[in-house]
């Protein structure tokens, strides 16, 4: 069922959720992904989404959804998940309206596309798992926070 | 060849790879000096000035080939080792995107002497050239045994997967402590679980074993305080259980590896080539030092050709698509076209490196002014989009055929010299005859083509376009690449900034990332140019967005007013960047494509800077090949950090790079 909110906003309670997963729990799984249609309505990419994101709503221009989609990244010499932050850098979702359907977020883009965000499949959760052990067992606390800043046009330095 | 300068007259000649230069002017062309030392000025505007002529205007070109064509840029007579961003050079004809090669030397990490290599794109029309001169077979792999130090985990560690519970136990302790909602029962059970298992191990395992028990317990001894309730350490100070990496340990074992086996008989005149899977070179970054052992290369998508030019030279090359590819091996966008020619280990190849190109029918000598031309037209209309109006398109396509009329003449010029020719000889003799016709044809070209780009943009002819304020064929150095200037802003770039208003064009870094950045060049670096840098590193076969679409080629820039959030590089006069001739633009993120695939569109994107000065915030993108370069013409006018700490640190790589100010105001006054 489709329901545009009020004023063609968006759903922040919806955004969390999705993006967290089943990690409101005792361990975090689970996520979110975000699939971007075309104008035609056929879907061109999908990627697995960080656990974090940042809304802008300046007066003068329409509001822009900030996300880190995850490329994929690789194993390191040991086996351990290791991801290029350049590859996952912050994107921007400038969108016209929000409405949610069936417990998915969409976003009417400014460039005809339509974003929606839903629940991860069995693929994307795995990418999601990997993408947690590295945040949270091998990243240091201050690239972790710089991460949730979503304010990143290109990354330089550490996992570059 | 040697590593001797190259800072010589050129002539319409061209150079067969490792051999005599060959006379191929036109038929009455006199015997000319094979170089000459022409002092430091090799611009093309000196040069102009020179004989007289405005920069770029036609009387400076001769279409007979007997008055001397100078370097734009000679090859360098030496290449700094472990130098991340290379040394650019500009090369003649029209064989390479932007007629731009960048070569550099990675220091080896074994010390054995730098290895260099030389980067390009190969344009698509010149694609078909560097095919014919090879004999492709698919890689054949033959097994052979090697003794090889490998590092790895202890077959203990694997079977019990210690240390993926150790992993486990991490990665709770610190999604709990962020949240701050205390550890959970399972957490602790599974820390028990993982001590009382290494407990049992402790002292009656091998001494390898022991070590790694030890080096797990004493990891368990950093997690143990962060159980306890009482446990207040701040998460970002020191709470976060740090990094725990894997126990490894190194021996020598004999595994059998496959290696490409011999090439099979390749026809006469050809060079060897096998397909394979494609490559990333995988340089490091150790310091601010780029390293590479001339091997040592990571998967990517699609494939690519390896070409043994002799003398421990090769050829790596990542094909455009063509109809003879499969759709699953056609390489990612951004990585479509490259080419690298890599040198043996040991310094002074610069000159030869070029000069192998010559092996690959492509040119292999510097760019000449006239080139220079060639390539500063073709940028401009591709940047002011003149190639819509159908007398430019029309311009574009006579300028093709004067290439194949030019074959012809100097075919019948020569055809007397193919009847001496064995059969080995022919292809060589066709490719040296298609290099000189296409010299010979480009001041024709450049003639038909600045015409056709006169009158669309509104010019009374070329001349007069020529003689105009913003047209000036000289190309830029900037940071580790050359960039061309359009005419339409460079005339008029005080224009262009008044009509964004107070808008400016920022990019937003993090952390210490502006100072990684001065320290690796001093350079806003697109990721490929990262990649050969040793600045980043791709992983996996799976490519990013921007690598599928080919706008990991490009750095991405945002027009508007600049955000409350975090450090950012500012430029407050969007003309002097704009006034490139290599940037291009969307209203909305498009994941900075480039081309019309990989799930995103093109459509949207403009090069018209009115259109870009009328966006405010959002997600807009402006991207500019390449890069930036930070401390050079183009450097911001701000830089924005968070924070004394990170001013101190931006400020003190500048001090280091020897920069005292940027965009011509103190360094003190600009970092903020």
């Amino acid at each position: 069922m489709t329901t545009p909110s009020a004023d063609g906003g968006l759903d922040e309670q919806l955004l969390t959720q999705l993006l967290e997963g089943q990690a409101g729990g005792a361990e975090p799984a689970g996520g979110a992904v975000l699939e971007v249609a075309g104008p035609d309505g056929a879907v061109q990419r999908v990627w697995p989404l960080a656990r974090h994101y940042r809304l802008e709503q300046p007066a003068d221009s329409p509001p822009t959804l900030w996300l880190r989609p995850i490329v994929a990244g690789g194993r390191d010499a040991a086996g351990r998940p290791v991801f290029s932050l350049s590859d996952c850098r912050s994107r921007g979702l400038t969108y016209r309206r929000a409405h949610t359907d069936r417990g998915r977020l969409v976003l009417e883009l400014g460039s005809g596309q339509t974003a929606t965000l839903r629940p991860a499949g069995p693929a994307a959760c795995e990418q999601l798992a990997a993408w947690d052990a590295f945040v949270l067992a091998r990243l240091p606390a201050g690239i972790e926070a710089q991460l949730e800043q979503l304010a990143d046009d290109s990354w330089h330095g550490p996992f570059a | 060849m040697g590593s001797g300068s190259k800072k010589h007259v050129e002539y319409f000649t061209v150079q067969p790879a490792g051999g005599q230069a060959t006379q191929t002017a036109a038929a009455d062309a006199q015997a000319v000096p094979a170089a000459e030392d022409t002092g430091s000025d090799t611009s093309v505007a000196a040069a102009a000035e020179a004989d007289g002529q405005p920069s770029g205007a036609g009387g400076d070109i001769d279409t007979a080939g007997q008055q001397p064509l100078q370097a734009v840029t000679p090859v360098p007579d030496e290449l700094q080792a472990g130098a991340p961003t290379g040394e650019p050079l500009l090369v003649g004809g029209a064989d390479l995107q932007d007629s731009m090669a960048t070569l550099v030397a990675y220091q080896h990490p074994d010390g054995d002497g730098p290895v260099e290599v030389l980067h390009a794109r190969v344009e698509e029309d010149a694609q078909s050239k560097l095919l014919e001169a090879v004999a492709l077979s698919d890689e054949k792999l033959i097994p052979v045994a090697v003794d090889k130090q490998v590092n790895g985990r202890l077959p203990v560690d694997e079977n019990r997967q210690l240390y993926e519970q150790l992993e486990t136990v991490v990665k709770s302790v610190n999604y709990h402590l962020k949240k701050q909602d205390g550890i959970p029962e399972h957490t602790r059970e599974n820390f028990h679980e993982l001590a009382a298992e290494l407990e049992e191990l402790d002292g009656q395992v091998t001494d390898a074993e022991q070590a790694m028990v030890e080096d797990y317990q004493a990891g368990l001894e950093q997690i143990e305080p962060r159980l306890d309730p009482d446990f207040d350490v701040p998460y970002q100070d020191g709470g976060k259980v740090g990094w725990l990496a894997p126990h490894e340990t190194t021996s020598t074992v004999t595994v059998t590896e496959h290696v490409p086996a011999p090439s099979e008989e390749v026809p006469e005149g050809l060079l060897p080539a096998t397909v394979r899977s494609a490559t990333r070179l995988d340089a490091e970054l150790d310091g601010n030092v780029a390293c590479w052992d001339g091997h040592k290369r990571s998967e990517t998508d699609g494939i690519e050709y390896a070409v043994d030019l002799g003398g421990g030279f090769e050829a790596v090359y990542r094909p455009r698509w063509t109809d003879a590819i499969d759709a699953s091996d056609k390489p990612a966008a951004g990585q479509r076209g490259h080419l690298e020619v890599v040198a043996p280990a040991g310094g002074g190849n610069a000159d030869e490196l070029v000069d192998r190109l010559g092996q690959l029918n492509l040119v292999n000598r510097p760019m000449n002014r006239s080139e220079a031309e060639w390539a500063y037209l073709k940028r401009n209309i591709w940047a002011q989009q003149l190639d819509t109006d159908p007398q430019v398109a029309q311009a574009l396509e006579s300028a093709k055929a004067l290439a194949d009329t030019h074959t012809e003449l100097v075919f019948n010029q020569r055809a007397d010299q193919a009847t001496q020719l064995a059969d080995g000889e022919l292809a060589g003799f066709a490719r040296d005859i298609r290099l000189e016709a296409e010299a010979r044809a480009l001041p024709d070209q450049v003639r038909v083509v600045r015409e056709a780009a006169a009158a669309s943009a509104g010019y009374k002819n070329g001349q007069a376009l020529a003689g105009s304020a913003g047209y000036d064929p000289t190309p830029r150095r900037s940071g580790g690449w050359f960039v061309f200037d359009r005419w339409d802003v460079a005339g008029n770039p005080d224009g262009c900034t008044d009509s964004f208003d107070d808008k400016v064009l920022y990019h937003r870094v993090t952390g210490n990332n502006p100072a990684e950045m001065i320290n690796n060049g001093g350079v806003l670096a697109c990721t490929e140019r990262r990649r050969t840098m040793g600045t980043a590193k791709g992983l996996g076969k799976s490519e990013s967005s921007d690598v599928k679409t080919g706008g990991s080629q490009a750095v991405d820039l945002r027009v508007g007013t600049p955000s409350s959030h975090g450090c950012q590089l500012v430029w407050d006069d969007p003309g002097r960047l704009l006034r490139r001739a290599d940037w291009y633009a969307y209203p909305n993120d498009h994941f900075a494509a480039a081309v019309d695939e990989g799930g995103h569109t093109t459509s949207g994107q403009t090069r018209n800077p009115t259109e870009v000065a009328g966006w405010s915030g959002g997600s807009n993108e402006v991207l500019f090949r390449n890069g930036i370069d930070l401390t050079g013409a183009e450097a911001p006018d701000r830089i924005i950090t968070k924070g004394s700490s990170q001013r101190e640190s931006v400020l003190g790589a500048l001090k280091n790079q020897g920069v005292t100010h940027l965009a011509g105001r103190p360094i003190e006054e600009a970092v903020q």
